[in-house]
C-alpha cells in the first residue's frame, strides 16, 4: 500500500512541473516507459538492485530515458528514485501518471471486455453508452473474453460496468435460489 | 405435439431479442494489504461506514475504517482467500441478517446462517444488523414484569419488560445460570428469547443449547453463536445482528428478551479489531469509542408506546469481571448505561448461596413499576428485613450476648437468605414465590431448623399444585387483601402440619 501512496506523490509532483505542451508528449514516453518494463521483466529489479554499482545502474535506466522526448524529467526521476532504493515503485507511479494526466484532459481508459468480436457499430453504440455513464471521452482498449457468454463488461480503474449476460444469469439464479427459500 | 429443434431455436432467438440486459454499475477498490482478518482496499472512494464490501468467491467485508486513501474491512469468512491486488466491490448496502419466526427454534451464526443443520432459513425479511436506538418519543416506561422465575431477582430486583438488567460478577460464579433460567421461564408466555454466545466455548454453548432443547425452550428462541473459534469480525458482529432478530418481534408489538453473553469478550474482540485497523488505543488499549460500542446496542433495548404496537425488548447483557472489580473500563460503562445490575459474588457461590446475588450492591432501577402488586405487597418487608440482617451478622460474629429481639432478626434473616436460594433449572412461578416470601415474613419459618427450610419449602409448592391452583391464580392478580393472607395463613399452618 505505501507503495501506491509514494507513487502518488511521485507522479504528482512531476505533473505540477509539466507544461502543456509536455503533458502531450509525456503520455507517449509513458508507453515507452511501460512496454520496456514488460517486454524486459528483469530490467527494473536489476536497476533496483545493490548487487551493481549505483553509477552502472543509474547508466543503464538513462539507456531507457534517451529513447523519450521528455529527457530531463525521466532523468531527474530515475536518479532520485535509484538513489533512494525506490525504483522499484516505477509501474505504480506509471499507472498514476497516465491516470492524472488523461482526468486532467477529461478522458479515462476504459478496458472492455467482449465475448467475440463485435461489428464496428455496435461497438461504436457501446461506447457512445460508456461515455454517458462514465461522463468522460473513453480511451477503450477491446478484449475478447468468451467467459462472459454476451454483452459486455468494461473496467476501469475504479468501476465496473457489467451489461454482461453472464452477470445477468448470475442475478436470474439468485432471485431464483431466494424465491426457492 | 412435437417441437421441431429449429422451432425452439427461433423461439429462444425471439426471447433473447426481446431481452434487456440492465447494466450493473459498481465501484470498486484494490485490495493493498490482507491479514488477520482485516483488508485494507485502495479506491472506492464513496463508500459508506458499515457498508458491505464483496470480494472474490463471495467472501463478504464490511468497511469500518474509512481513511484518506485506503478503506479498513473486517472480513467475514475465509479471509485467507483473498490476495493482495484483488477487486474489492461496493454493494451500497448496510449488513443484513434475516429476521422473523422462520428463525425460531434455530441456532445461527453471526450472519442468520443456520449452524444446525436443519436445512436453510426461510426467513420472511432481511434488516440492517445496525439501526438506530428509537427516539424518546416512540417509547413509554416500562410497565409489565419480565419474571425471571428466581425468587431473589423477581422480589427484590424486578426486571420490567423493555428495560435493560446488567448481569455481573466474576467467573463461575453462575451469571450464565440467571440467562438460562430466564429463558426457561418464558415458556407459556409471549416473550419470545434470543441467546447471543460472544466469544465462548463452543462447549459450554451447546450444553445450554442441549437444556433448552430438553426443556422445550427451543420453540421461542433463538441462539446466535460467535464461538471462541471465530473471527474476531463475527463476534463483533453478532450482538447487533442478535438485537435486529429481537427487535423485528419488538416491532411487531410482541415481547422479546436477548441476553448478551458476554459483553467483556465482546469488547476484547472490538479492541482486536481496532488495534488491528490502527484507531489509537486508551484505556486498557480499548479503542476512544468502546462506550459508543455497547452503549448503541444497548439503547436499543425499549420499551414502545401504545401507538407502535406497545411491543418491548429487554436487555440482560452479562459482564465478567476481574476479582468483583466494578471499576474497571468496561464493568463502569455498561453499569452507567443499564437500568440497573445483578451483582453476583464468588465468596456468596462458594458460601452455597445460590444464585450468588449480592443484594446490597444489587438494583433495579426502573423494574419496581412494573412489578406485580401481589409480590410487592411481600417483598417491601423482605428487603428491610435482609438488610437488617446483614447489618447484625457482622456483630453477632462477636459471640456477645445478644437480646431477644436481635436474636428474632437474625433467626428471620437466616430463613429468608434460605428461600432465597434456588436450584439450577427450576424457575417459580410468581405466585409460589410471593407465598414463600409471605411465609418466612409472617414467621412461619422461624421454627423450622435452616436445613430443613427446603423441605418446607417442597411440601409448599406441591400442596399448592394439588389443592390450591384456583386459588393461587387469584391471589397473583392483585395486591393481597386482609382476607387473601389469612387464607394464606391457614394454608401454611396446613403445610408446616403435615410435616
Ligand atoms: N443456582 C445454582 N445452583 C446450583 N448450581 C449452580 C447455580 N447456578 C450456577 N450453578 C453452577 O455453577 C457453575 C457456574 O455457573 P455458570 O456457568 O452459570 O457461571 P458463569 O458465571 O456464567 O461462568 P463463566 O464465567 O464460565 O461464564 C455451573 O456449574 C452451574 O451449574
Ligand atoms: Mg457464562
Amino acid at each position: 500500500m505505501k507503495n501506491i501512496l509514494a507513487a502518488q506523490r511521485y507522479s504528482h509532483a512531476i505533473i505540477y512541473e509539466l507544461t502543456a505542451k509536455e503533458i502531450n508528449s509525456i503520455l507517449a514516453d509513458i508507453e515507452i516507459m511501460s512496454s520496456t518494463i514488460k517486454n524486459e521483466s528483469e530490467f527494473v529489479n536489476t536497476v533496483n538492485s545493490y548487487l551493481y554499482p549505483i553509477d552502472k545502474r543509474i547508466e543503464l535506466a538513462l539507456e531507457v530515458s534517451k529513447r523519450m522526448t521528455n529527457k530531463k524529467i525521466w532523468n531527474n526521476l530515475f536518479n532520485i528514485l535509484i538513489k533512494k532504493h525506490r525504483f522499484n515503485i516505477i509501474p505504480a507511479i506509471l499507472i498514476d501518471l497516465e491516470n492524472e494526466i488523461l482526468a486532467s484532459k477529461n478522458q479515462v481508459k476504459v478496458e472492455l471486455s467482449v465475448a467475440h468480436q463485435l461489428p464496428d457499430n455496435l461497438l461504436d453504440s457501446i461506447s457512445i453508452e460508456l461515455k454517458k455513464i462514465l461522463e468522460k471521452d473513453i480511451i477503450l482498449k477491446t478484449k475478447i473474453d468468451p467467459e462472459i457468454l454476451g454483452g459486455f463488461v468494461a473496467t476501469t480503474d475504479s468501476l465496473i460496468i457489467d451489461g454482461s449476460i453472464k452477470n445477468h444469469l448470475i442475478k436470474l439464479l439468485k432471485m431464483k435460489s431466494k424465491n426457492r427459500k | 405435439m412435437k417441437i421441431q429443434p429449429d422451432e425452439i431455436s427461433s423461439i429462444l432467438r425471439d426471447k433473447i431479442k426481446e431481452l434487456q440486459l440492465d447494466i450493473d454499475i459498481t465501484e470498486t477498490g484494490k485490495v493493498v494489504q490482507v491479514g488477520d482478518g482485516i483488508a485494507r482496499v485502495y479506491g472506492m472512494d464513496n463508500v459508506m461506514a458499515g457498508e458491505m464490501i464483496q470480494f472474490p468467491s463471495d467472501i463478504m467485508g464490511m468497511a469500518l475504517n474509512l481513511e484518506e486513501d485506503n478503506v479498513g474491512c473486517i472480513i467475514f469468512g475465509e479471509a485467507e482467500k483473498i490476495k493482495e491486488g484483488d477487486i474489492a466491490k461496493r454493494t451500497k448496502k448496510i449488513l443484513q441478517v434475516p429476521v422473523g419466526e422462520a428463525m425460531l427454534g434455530r441456532v445461527v451464526n453471526a450472519l442468520g446462517e443456520p449452524l444446525d443443520g436443519k436445512g436453510v432459513i426461510k426467513a420472511e425479511k432481511y434488516t440492517p444488523v445496525e439501526r438506530k436506538a428509537l427516539g424518546v418519543i416512540e417509547r413509554q416506561p416500562v410497565k409489565e414484569p419480565l419474571q425471571t422465575g428466581l425468587k431473589a431477582i423477581d422480589s427484590m430486583i424486578p426486571i420490567g419488560r423493555g428495560q435493560r438488567e446488567l448481569i455481573i460478577g466474576d467467573r463461575q460464579t453462575g451469571k450464565t445460570a440467571i440467562a438460562v433460567d430466564t429463558i426457561l421461564n418464558q415458556k407459556n408466555t409471549d416473550v419470545i428469547c434470543i441467546y447471543v454466545a460472544i466469544g465462548q466455548k463452543k462447549s459450554s454453548v451447546a450444553k445450554i443449547v442441549n437444556i433448552l432443547e430438553a426443556n422445550g425452550a427451543m420453540e421461542y428462541s433463538i441462539i446466535v453463536i460467535a464461538s471462541a473459534a471465530e473471527s474476531a469480525s463475527l463476534q463483533y458482529l453478532s450482538p447487533y445482528s442478535g438485537c435486529a432478530m429481537g427487535e423485528y418481534f419488538r416491532d411487531k408489538g410482541m415481547h422479546a428478551l436477548i441476553i448478551y453473553d458476554d459483553l467483556s469478550k465482546h469488547a476484547v474482540s472490538y479492541r482486536e479489531l481496532s488495534l488491528l485497523l490502527r484507531r489509537p488505543p486508551g484505556r486498557e488499549a480499548y479503542p476512544g469509542d468502546v462506550f459508543y460500542l455497547h452503549s448503541r446496542l444497548l439503547e436499543r433495548a425499549s420499551k414502545l408506546n401504545d401507538e407502535l404496537g406497545g411491543g418491548s425488548l429487554t436487555a440482560l447483557p452479562i459482564i465478567e469481571t476481574q476479582a468483583d472489580d466494578l471499576t474497571a473500563y468496561i464493568p463502569t460503562n455498561v453499569i452507567s448505561i443499564t437500568d440497573g445490575q445483578i451483582f453476583l459474588n464468588s465468596r456468596l457461590f462458594h458460601s452455597g448461596i445460590r444464585p450468588a446475588i449480592n443484594a446490597g450492591l444489587s438494583v433495579s432501577r426502573v423494574g419496581g413499576s412494573a412489578q406485580l402488586k401481589a409480590m410487592k405487597s411481600v417483598t417491601g418487608q423482605l428487603r428491610v428485613a435482609l438488610a437488617q440482617y446483614a447489618e447484625l451478622e457482622a456483630f453477632s460474629k462477636f459471640g456477645s450476648d445478644l437480646d431477644k429481639a436481635t436474636q428474632a432478626q437474625l433467626t428471620r434473616g437466616k430463613r429468608l437468605t434460605e428461600i432465597l436460594k434456588q436450584a439450577q433449572y427450576s424457575p417459580l412461578s410468581a405466585a409460589k414465590q410471593t407465598f414463600i416470601i409471605f411465609m418466612a415474613n409472617e414467621g412461619y419459618l422461624d421454627e423450622v431448623e435452616t436445613e430443613d427450610v427446603g423441605k418446607v419449602e417442597e411440601e409448599l409448592y406441591s400442596t399448592l399444585d394439588s389443592e390450591y391452583k384456583e386459588f393461587m391464580d387469584n391471589m397473583i392478580k392483585d395486591k393481597l387483601n386482609d382476607e387473601t393472607k389469612d387464607a394464606m395463613r391457614k394454608i401454611c399452618e396446613k403445610v408446616l402440619k403435615k410435616l
